[in-house]
């Protein structure tokens, strides 16, 4: 292997270690999963193919979001969805979120984190699991919801946000009993 | 505004929910306080993180049901902590939802770095070839596990998994799974496929076919796209899936299609199609009867290979040729445009000897206007791909003052395309009966012709 083989392979490594980062970053501006998968597949092609243009010394994370932000123009584009004021205001302000606040986790963080989300996730009840998966899977709204599983909007609402927060609260609890 | 209302705010915004009210409300937010946009980002992390795992056991609710009522059974509801080998087999599992999740598993874990001592066996599983490519044509790119871009894929080549594009109208594919599965793909497309006990397929965009052996109970073949899931026991069917509708073609069986928006699921049988694109509930209706003309409708842009350019009161509708450099002649720039063959009421185009094919359109330089079709069997399979132009040397096209011109092609002279001939004796001699798949037409002068299809049109014998 060359250096710049070399080199290829450690910053697509680096790259590669993103995507939950940069697919958070992708739907945020999208407002959709399938979309922001879209998006961060396209952009890791396109960092693939220009590896050689990341300056060493910068941020990986800031320039592959970088590469997203033009894949999710692209896409917003091929959707033909004009942007209105609002949307690039907001779109803005969420850019710049990230780059102040977004931080990846090192690669044992991510790992242990994984392991006790999946672990709380098994601990939900069916009807909550339900709510979640139609929810995070199928992106159906507080009102579809209700009508699948025959509850009020208001449950719901309650529902996602207490079992949410529950998980949330398991993983930080199983993440301290770790350290 | 309470926290409770910015962690609504957030969490209806990342799935496209807000009306133009609450985000400007929202941007008020993130833009005046730290806080806020520390919350979003923070948010955003974590709703993430929760999607990908969740996603990652995605079942349809049938298969949910059972994969709970099994764990329940086999560990109890508290007892079941996943080892770290089954959370990344899990996490391999989902290299169908996206290529780079398959990435950043292989690439985010060098040998040394991984937790756990159970990699040696995960990486094992993950290079096992699951499938081998039993066919192809045209410009195709394969991507692997591993992110290495390979446009020199050759039949019979083993994969353990990946993405594979095709880059033209004339690009097919065709990948045999160990059981004997197989999948095709044909024209523009993109197919993500995996199998880690279950075979999980992602048709990004453009159209496959497919014969599936039995699969394994509660293991249904599984085809993701933009727009829907299906779930595949054993049958023959084709797909077309693009940026907002899957449209699918039962031959044989039964695959159940689950249409993401609404969540509504229906059981297509066979000869039977079924849209997604409709606001109503999904219904799978019969497969009509094939039609024997058709009439390209560029107005409407269909899925296409090349620059679409919308009517204006002097001209059409029209599909400019853009270049294509085929793989096996990497000096050579084609001027190429193409059209998949789709009509919406699902009926199947069968060309019959003695049709015509008529191209018209404009150019803008003295050029050959070449002409090729792809056609399938009634069962979605790929048959061939035939040349209207190489019967005998095509003429120059005439053209008018304004550049327009109109270009015959006889069925009675399509021979079978270059790009196929080393396959002749598996495919249709002739597109006599089979069902119009794709066509495409391009210009080879050394430089761009200006080639512009305004329609193509299929006419049957005995019609002017």
């Amino acid at each position: 292997m060359n250096d710049s083989e070399a080199k290829r392979d450690r910053l697509l490594k680096e790259a590669f270690r993103y995507h939950l980062e940069l697919l958070t970053y992708a739907r945020s501006l999208l407002g959709s999963y399938t979309a922001a998968e879209d998006a961060v597949q396209e952009a890791m092609l396109v960092v693939v193919r220009k590896f050689d243009q990341f300056q060493e010394g910068t941020s990986m994370l800031a320039w592959c979001r970088s590469i997203v932000r033009l894949e999710v123009l692209r896409l917003k584009q091929k959707k033909h969805r004009e942007r209105n004021l609002t949307e690039r205001l907001l779109d803005d302000a969420i850019d710049a979120a990230f780059d102040e606040f977004q931080t990846a986790q090192n690669l044992d963080e991510a790992a242990c984190s994984r392991e006790a989300l999946e672990s709380c996730l098994q601990r939900v009840s069916e009807r909550g699991q339900n709510v979640l998966k139609a929810r995070f899977i199928d992106e159906l709204s507080y009102e579809q919801i209700g009508h699948r599983i025959g509850m009020t909007l208001e449950a719901v609402r309650k529902m996602l946000f207490r079992v949410k927060k529950q998980v949330r609260a398991c993983v930080e609890t199983s993440l301290k009993e770790a350290l | 505004m309470s926290d409770l209302n910015l962690e609504e705010l957030i969490d209806r915004h990342l799935r496209g929910e807000l009306d133009a009210a609450e985000q400007e409300r929202l941007t008020e937010l993130i833009d005046t306080s730290a806080t806020a946009r520390q919350d979003f980002v923070e948010q955003a992390q974590w709703d993430t993180r929760f999607a990908d795992a969740l996603r990652e056991s995605r079942q349809s609710p049938r298969d949910a049901d059972l994969l709970t009522a099994d764990r329940a059974k086999a560990d109890g509801p508290w007892a079941s902590k996943p080892t770290f080998l089954r959370l990344i087999l899990a996490a391999a599992a989902v290299v169908i939802v996206s290529l780079s999740s398959s990435l950043i598993y292989q690439l985010s874990y060098p040998q040394g770095r991984v937790p756990g001592n159970n990699i040696a066996a995960q990486r094992a599983v993950s290079d096992e070839s699951i499938a081998r490519i039993t066919g192809l044509s045209g410009s195709l790119i394969w991507t692997g596990d591993r992110g290495q871009i390979v446009r020199d894929v050759k039949i019979g080549t083993e994969l353990a998994g990946g993405t594979i594009e095709g880059m033209a109208p004339d690009s097919w594919f065709e990948l045999q799974f160990n059981d004997g599965s197989t999948v095709m793909i044909s024209g523009t497309s993109m197919l993500t496929f995996a199998d880690l006990g279950q075979k999980r397929l992602r048709l990004r965009e453009g159209r496959l076919s497919a014969n599936v052996t039995p699969q394994r109970v509660g293991k249904p073949m599984l085809i993701h796209t933009r727009s829907a899931v299906l779930e595949v026991l054993g049958t023959q069917f084709d797909v077309e899936a693009n940026l907002a509708s899957t449209m699918l073609n039962v031959s044989e069986g039964k695959v159940r299609l689950r249409r993401l928006s609404d969540g509504s699921e229906v059981d297509v049988p066979a000869k039977h199609h079924v849209t997604t694109d409709t606001d109503d509930d999904l219904l799978s209706v019969l497969v009509p009867d094939s039609v024997h003309e058709w009439k390209s409708q560029l107005h409407l842009k269909p899925e296409n290979y090349g620059k679409w350019q919308p009517a204006t009161k002097q001209q059409p509708a029209s599909l400019k040729a853009i270049p294509l450099i085929p793989p096996s002649a990497p000096h050579v720039t084609l001027y190429l445009a193409g059209l998949s063959i789709h009509r919406s009421d699902g009926s199947p185009v069968v060309v019959l000897p003695r049709s015509k094919f008529v191209v018209r359109g404009r150019l803008r330089s003295k050029a050959r206007v070449h002409f090729g079709i792809r056609v399938m069997y009634p069962n979605g399979e790929f048959a061939g791909m035939f040349r209207g132009d190489l019967h005998e040397k095509q003429r120059l096209a005439a053209v008018d003052g304004d550049g327009r011109f109109e270009e015959v092609y006889d069925l009675q002279h399509f021979t079978i395309d270059p790009a196929v001939y080393d396959r002749r004796d598996e495919l249709a001699a002739s597109p006599d009966g089979l069902i119009l798949d794709g066509v495409w037409a391009f210009t080879y002068i050394g430089g761009p012709s200006g080639l512009e299809i305004t329609e193509v049109e299929l006419i049957p014998p005995g019609k002017n």
